[in-house]
């Protein structure tokens, strides 16, 4: 019961769809939020230092 | 519900302990202030603790707990490098004062350790920018090419 006919082709890559100017933009794009999430997360290891004192050793809880 | 009064103690076990609590509360705020080693500083946590549940058997007083407790468990250290007065010189309006354009004027200075807001802050304004740009290059190459994936 084929309703439809069968056009699909295998999915292209993320970066495949957009040309030169395009892929730089994303990647631009990309690092900016990668590196404020690196900012955001190393706060809030420093905000937790300042908490725990720079002596404590941090166990991960399982 | 009535509440019960605390088991009334004699006088001469109230003075003792009135006394120990003065003596431990002294002891631990001198110690906070030299910054005395953790034993003796956990050592001091402890009496103080004996002491109230001696002295305040239904509980202590929030007041009493702010002044005289340690300052790892006040949330007042969650401001970079705040003292216990911190509040009272802190501006909430939007004229700020000469220390806080100080510390505006501080986010540009190179060299300098940056505290952990001020990295919370940087990032959080990384990762809106980054949203920005992705909706207006979404929607600019949606406006140019539809949304076909493949064009």
């Amino acid at each position: 019961m084929a309703s439809e006919p069968d056009h699909k082709q295998p999915r292209l890559g993320l970066l495949s769809g957009l040309n030169a100017l395009e892929t730089i933009v994303v990647a631009a794009i990309v690092i900016v939020a990668l590196a404020g999430m690196m900012l955001v997360g190393k706060g809030l290891f420093l905000q937790s230092r300042i908490v725990a004192g720079p002596g404590a050793i941090f166990v991960a809880a399982l | 519900m009535s509440v019960s009064a605390p088991p009334a103690l004699s006088p001469p076990t109230r003075r003792a302990v009135f006394g120990f609590a003065t003596a431990a509360t002294l002891a631990f705020a001198g110690g906070a202030v030299a910054g005395e080693s953790g034993e003796m500083q956990w050592r001091s946590e402890m009496a103080i603790e004996q002491a109230d549940d001696a002295l305040f058997p239904l509980g202590k007083p929030p007041a009493l707990i702010e002044a005289t407790g340690s300052a790892v468990s006040s949330p007042m250290l969650w401001l970079d490098g705040a003292t216990l007065t911190e509040p009272d010189r802190m501006s909430t309006g939007a004229i700020l004062s000469a220390r806080q354009l100080a510390s505006i004027s501080a986010f540009s200075l190179p060299g300098r350790i940056m505290p952990a807001e001020r990295h919370i802050a940087i990032g959080l304004m990384l990762l809106a920018g980054a949203a920005m740009a992705a909706v207006s290059f979404g929607l600019w190459r949606w406006q140019v090419r539809g949304l076909s994936w493949e064009a």
